[in-house]
C-alpha cells in the first residue's frame, strides 16, 4: 500500500496542459468574505490529488465550485478542455464529474439498492457491482436512514459511482471512520484509479491516508494555494510547516 | 450446497414479493373502477356519483403533484376550469364529440400547465399563492365579455345538445380507472423514485443525476392532466354550467382536504378521503349555516397537527403494531 504513494509526482506547478481537470484563477466571494483566492490547479487523467489544509481553509469550496454546487465569482473549470463552470450538478454528473459529502445525505426511505437505482447510469459497473466494491453488498435491501454513519458514507460514494464519474472528488471520506475502515477506502479508491482510470481530488486532514491515496498534494490556506507537488515535500515545506504548526 | 439452496429461496421469496405487488397495482385499479361502475346499480343518483368520482380523480391529481413534489397547489381548480372549457370549445368550434371534447379537456389543461411551468420554481407559500392567483387570472380571462364568441364569457357554457347522464357516468369511470392506473405506474416508475429522492434531499438527487426541473414538470403535467379530464366529464354531466362553478376555489380545497385525509403519497388514500368526505359534506352540506365548512377546517387541523400522513398511516401503522406483535417483522 505504502508502495503507491512511492509514485508520488513531480512537483510540478498547476495547471498542466494535458490535464483532465483544470481549476484555472477561480475566486469565490461569499459577500466580504475570500473563500477562494486565484485558486489553480490541475489533475491529469488517472491521478489523485491530494487537497490539504486548515479548517475554513477553503478545500469543500473548491469541491463545490468544480461540481457545480457552486459557481465561481471568476476564473474557469475545465473538463477535457471543455469550460463547465457554473453548470448544474446534475449536467455535470452526466458528464463525468461527481462528488461524495463531507456529510453523506442519502435518500433514507429508500434501501441502498434503491438509493443507486435513482441514479442516472453512466459507468460500466452495474449496482450490483459497486454494492460490492464499497463493501455495501450484503446491506443492499436496507434503508438508508438505518445504515451506520460509515456506511452512509460508502453509500454515497456509490451513488457517486453509479454514474460513472471519469473526475471523483471525495471530501473528508476519511472524518469519523476507524483505521481498518480508512484502510479499507484507501484501497477502494486506489482500485478505483487502476482498474477505471479514475481521476481524483481527494480532500483529507489525515496524512496517512493521504500517503495512500495521494500522488501529489496541493496545500491551501485562506483560500489561495500555497504548496503544490509531492506529499514528502509538503510536509517538508516551510510554508507549509508555519501554516500548520506556527498556525 | 445449503448455499445455493438459499439463493434459490432468496429468490422465490423476491419473485413472490414482485406477485403481491403486482396483485396489488392490479387490484387498486380495478377494485375503486369496477365498485364505481356497479355503484349506479346501488345509487341511481348518477350526478352525484360522477361528481365523487371527479373529486377522486382530484384527489388523486393532488397526490400526484403534492405527494410527490410538496407543491400544494391551491390554485389546482385552474386545470379543472381549464378541463371544462377545453371540452365546451371542443363541442360548440371543433365539432367534437363528447368523448372526445372531455380527452380535449384534459389537454387544455395540460397546455395551461405547460404556460405555468415557471410556478415550479417558486417554493412553499409562495407557490400555494402563486398557483392561486393564476386559477384566479385564468378564470376571469375565460368569464371576460370580450371572448364571448370563444367561451361565451361571464353567460356560461352550454353542452346541452351532448348532453348523456350515462356516457358522462362511464366516461367518469374510465377516468377513475385511468388516474388509478397513473399514480400506480407513477409510483412504481423511476420517475416517481426519482421525485421521492428530490423530496428527501435536493442536492443529492442532483448529484444522482436527476434533473429536478424535468422531475417535478413531469408530475406537474400529469396532475393537470387528471384535473382536466375530471373537469371535462365534469362539464358534461353537468352540461350548463357558468365559469364561477367550474373555478370555485372550494374546489382545490375540497381535493387537497381529501387527499390529505386519506394520505398523500398511497395509492388508495385519496379514493377513500374523496369518498367518504364527499358524503360528509352531501349529507349536511346543503345545511345552514354550512357546517361542513367548520367540520372540515376541524378535519384539517386535525390532520395538520396529529396525523401528517392521513388515514392511511394511521392503517399502515396499526397494521405494523399488529405485525410487531405477531414476531413478523416486514
Ligand atoms: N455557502 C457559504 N456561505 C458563506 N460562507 C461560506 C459558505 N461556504 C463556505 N463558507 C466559508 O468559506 C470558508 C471556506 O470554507 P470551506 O470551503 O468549507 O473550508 P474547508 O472545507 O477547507 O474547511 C470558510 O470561512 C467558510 O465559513
Ligand atoms: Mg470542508
Amino acid at each position: 500500500m505504502f508502495a503507491e504513494s512511492a509514485s508520488a509526482a513531480p512537483s510540478n506547478e498547476a495547471p498542466r496542459a494535458n490535464a483532465l481537470l483544470e481549476v484555472e484563477g477561480v475566486t469565490k466571494l461569499f459577500g466580504p468574505l475570500r473563500a477562494l483566492d486565484d485558486v489553480s490547479l490541475g489533475v491529469k487523467q488517472g491521478e489523485v490529488l491530494g487537497l490539504v489544509g486548515p479548517n475554513g481553509s477553503g478545500k469543500t469550496t473548491v469541491i463545490n465550485v468544480i461540481s457545480g454546487l457552486l459557481a465561481p465569482t471568476s476564473g474557469r473549470v475545465l473538463l477535457d478542455g471543455h469550460d463547465v463552470s457554473g453548470k448544474a450538478p446534475f449536467r455535470l454528473a452526466r458528464r463525468g464529474i461527481n462528488r461524495t459529502f463531507q456529510i453523506p445525505k442519502p435518500f433514507p426511505a429508500l434501501t441502498a439498492r434503491e438509493n443507486l437505482e435513482v441514479a442516472h447510469h453512466g459507468g460500466t459497473l452495474s449496482d450490483g457491482e459497486i454494492l460490492e466494491l464499497v463493501g455495501l453488498g450484503g446491506r443492499a435491501e436496507r434503508l438508508a436512514g438505518e445504515l451506520t454513519a460509515s456506511d452512509q458514507k460508502r453509500l454515497d460514494l456509490a451513488r457517486a459511482l453509479v454514474t460513472g464519474p471519469r473526475v471523483l472528488l471525495v471530501d473528508e471520506l476519511g472524518a469519523g471512520l476507524s483505521k481498518t475502515e480508512l484502510d479499507e477506502l484507501a484501497v477502494i479508491l486506489r482500485r478505483l484509479v487502476a482498474e477505471l482510470g479514475m481521476t481524483m481530488v481527494v480532500v483529507e486532514h489525515l496524512m496517512g491516508f493521504l500517503e495512500q491515496v495521494a500522488d501529489r498534494v496541493t496545500v491551501l490556506n485562506a483560500g489561495a494555494v500555497i504548496f503544490s507537488g509531492g506529499l514528502s515535500e509538503a510536509l517538508a515545506d516551510p510554508a507549509v510547516i508555519k501554516v500548520f504548526i506556527g498556525g | 450446497m445449503p448455499e445455493r439452496d438459499a439463493d434459490a429461496s432468496g429468490q422465490r421469496a423476491t419473485r413472490a414479493r414482485q406477485w403481491r405487488r403486482r396483485g396489488a397495482d392490479l387490484a387498486a385499479v380495478l377494485v375503486p373502477t369496477v365498485l364505481f361502475a356497479l355503484a349506479r346499480t346501488v345509487d341511481s343518483n348518477l350526478l352525484l356519483l360522477v361528481t365523487i368520482m371527479v373529486y377522486v380523480v382530484l384527489a388523486q391529481g393532488v397526490n400526484v403533484i403534492y405527494g410527490f413534489t410538496g407543491y400544494l397547489p391551491f390554485g389546482y381548480v385552474g386545470f379543472f376550469g381549464a378541463g371544462a372549457y377545453g371540452t365546451y370549445i371542443a363541442v360548440a368550434h371543433l365539432g367534437a364529440n363528447a368523448v372526445e371534447a372531455t380527452v380535449l379537456g384534459g389537454v387544455a389543461a395540460v397546455l395551461v400547465a405547460v404556460v405555468l411551468i415557471p410556478l415550479l420554481r417558486l417554493r412553499g407559500a409562495y407557490f400555494a399563492i402563486a398557483s392561486l392567483a393564476a386559477a384566479l387570472a385564468l378564470s376571469s380571462l375565460v368569464s371576460n365579455p370580450a371572448l364571448t364568441s370563444v367561451t361565451n364569457g361571464p353567460y356560461g357554457a352550454d353542452l346541452s345538445k351532448v348532453f348523456s347522464a350515462g356516457g358522462s357516468y362511464w366516461m367518469a369511470v374510465v377516468i377513475v380507472a385511468v388516474a388509478m392506473l397513473a399514480v400506480v405506474v407513477l409510483r412504481r416508475s423511476r420517475l416517481g423514485l426519482q421525485l421521492r429522492a428530490v423530496r428527501a434531499d435536493q442536492v443529492s438527487a442532483g448529484y444522482a443525476g436527476v434533473n429536478v426541473v424535468a422531475a417535478r414538470t413531469g408530475a406537474w403535467l400529469l396532475s393537470a392532466l387528471l384535473a382536466g379530464l375530471a373537469g371535462g366529464v365534469y362539464a358534461w354531466s353537468i352540461s350548463v354550467f357558468y365559469p364561477t362553478a367550474v373555478f370555485d376555489t372550494t374546489i382545490s380545497l375540497f381535493a387537497i382536504v381529501f387527499a390529505l385525509f386519506g394520505g398523500v403519497g398511497t395509492v388508495l388514500g385519496p379514493v377513500v378521503g374523496a369518498v367518504v368526505l364527499y358524503y360528509v359534506y352531501n349529507a349536511i352540506g346543503v345545511s345552514d349555516p354550512q357546517y361542513f365548512q367548520l367540520i372540515f377546517g376541524v378535519v384539517i387541523v386535525i390532520i395538520a397537527l396529529f396525523l401528517p400522513g392521513g388515514l392511511a398511516a394511521v392503517l399502515v401503522g396499526a397494521r405494523r403494531r399488529l405485525a410487531l406483535r405477531g414476531g413478523d417483522v416486514r
